[in-house]
């Protein structure tokens, strides 16, 4: 009877040690220890401007406040360059309202929308640089990632304000929603830091299929440095991924699981400028 | 452009020169002793130089596997943090309580090493409670040893993606 229960205790400790709870990929990093953004309700005010405090931690372990504020005709005109009504069936219409057909499948046209969106997110990249109290261009991208990352996971609906928008949320769209997923948080962090630094960092995006599963990382173009994950993308150079979606991950740090997946053949790499 | 240093680049592959010496140390050093308190009435030593017994070598050789593994898989989140800190800037307290996380971090693991060794050992042995499988490893039979070395293996395999997390979780880092 006591070897049975310490085959059964033994049994249980292994099975709840396999089952510990991961994101995008394996456990490490970081268990979400860092809920710090508090989000306030979007109040369209009479000015018809629509405004979302954002509450994060720099890497000084700082609070800082950061109000993101767009004015509703800004918002429309995302909302009408963005998304499928029924009966926008036509190829014309793709392009237009930010997709694609990739390999006879329908998906976001992410280099196109991280176009558009630059000059939108110009503002509020500016109170982040402001408000965060950065010091120097090297430091936009850790600080603007540790921002990204503490934005809520969430994934976005298919379908909002009666069009398809296949989960994705364009950068002003996932501000004013206050959540995202991997593949919102990729954009808005690419053109958070593009609008800054003039596009002198070259940016890619990375798609892996985790068992059918697509999860999304940006990539900078940046020599790596002893235990970074780098990706050689053939004639451009080499890249360091970037993992936007939990707290915790350096440029250049991604999970394990992430790691292998990296190496599939279904793995696809697109760049965005 | 991102990251621009030579400087730091010095330094990161000291650092990481350093991790992986204190990991393998701690292996070595955990392994002997983890073995020397299973297996008190062997001479594990003897048994492997002089007596030339595969059984203590395969039993030792997981041991190493075992904990190696877990501690060479704390390294990846400590370069993780270090990049992080160092972007953020680094005073006197700063870098002795990193100094103290990689510490902590590599200890943990050598923790969850010693765990996975005792825990599958401790299977093994609910499981054959009759044999004394240690007399056996000692008096040449291979199939004990490979089915003890086997084990501590794939247990230490169950804990490898756990130690990360647990490090990043208690420790911060």
């Amino acid at each position: 009877m006591r070897s049975l229960l310490s085959i059964l205790a033994a049994g249980l400790l292994l099975t709840i040690l396999f089952s510990l709870p991961g994101e995008s990929g394996g456990p490490w990093p970081l268990l979400p220890r860092e809920q710090v953004i508090t989000r306030q309700q979007p109040d369209a005010t009479s000015d018809s401007r629509t405004r979302r405090l954002y509450q994060w931690k720099n890497s000084r372990n700082e609070t800082i406040q950061t109000r993101f504020e767009v004015s509703e005709e800004v918002l429309e005109e995302v909302w009408s360059n963005y998304g499928l009504s029924r009966g926008m069936t036509h190829i014309r219409y793709f392009k237009k309202q930010g997709f694609i057909i990739t390999r006879n499948i329908l998906m976001v046209d992410y280099p196109g929308i991280y176009q558009r969106n630059l000059a939108r997110v110009d503002d509020f990249a500016r109170d982040l640089y402001r408000t965060g109290k950065l010091q120097g261009e090297d430091r936009i991208l850790p600080e603007f990632l540790r921002f990204v990352q503490q934005i809520e996971y969430r994934l976005p609906p298919m379908y909002m304000r009666g069009k398809k928008i296949m989960e994705f949320f364009p950068p002003l769209i996932c501000l004013e929603q206050g959540y995202g997923d991997c593949d919102s948080k990729v954009i808005l962090l690419a053109d958070l830091v593009s609008t800054l630094d003039g596009g002198r960092n070259q940016f890619a995006i990375v798609i892996l299929n985790i068992y059918g599963k697509p999860h999304m990382l940006l990539a900078v173009k940046a020599d790596p440095l002893v235990g970074m994950t780098a990706i050689n993308i053939a004639g451009h150079g080499v890249f360091l991924p970037i993992e936007t979606s939990v707290p915790g991950y350096y440029p250049g740090f991604i999970s394990q699981m992430n790691r292998e997946w990296l190496m599939d053949e279904n793995t696809i790499i697109q760049l965005l400028n | 452009m991102f990251m621009e240093s030579s400087y730091l680049n010095v330094i990161s592959i000291l650092l990481y020169l350093i991790l992986i010496f204190l990991a393998v140390t701690l292996t070595v050093t955990g392994a002997m002793v983890i073995i020397a308190r299973l297996t008190r009435r062997i001479d594990e030593k003897k048994e492997i130089v002089r007596n030339r017994n595969v059984g203590i070598a395969l039993v030792f050789s997981s041991f190493l596997w075992a904990i190696g593994n877990l501690t060479l898989q704390s390294i990846r989140p400590i370069m993780n943090s270090w990049y992080t800190l160092y972007s953020r800037g680094f005073d006197f307290g700063r870098g002795v309580t990193f100094a103290l996380k990689i510490i902590g971090s590599l200890l943990i693991a050598l923790g969850f090493g010693a765990v996975a060794i005792f825990l599958s050992i401790r299977v093994l042995m609910v499981l054959h409670r009759k044999i004394d499988e240690w007399e056996e490893i000692k008096n040449g039979n291979l199939a004990v040893a490979i089915t003890i070395s086997v084990t501590v293996v794939v247990v230490g395999m169950f804990f490898q993606p756990v130690v990360n997390a647990v490090i990043a979780t208690v420790l911060r880092i």
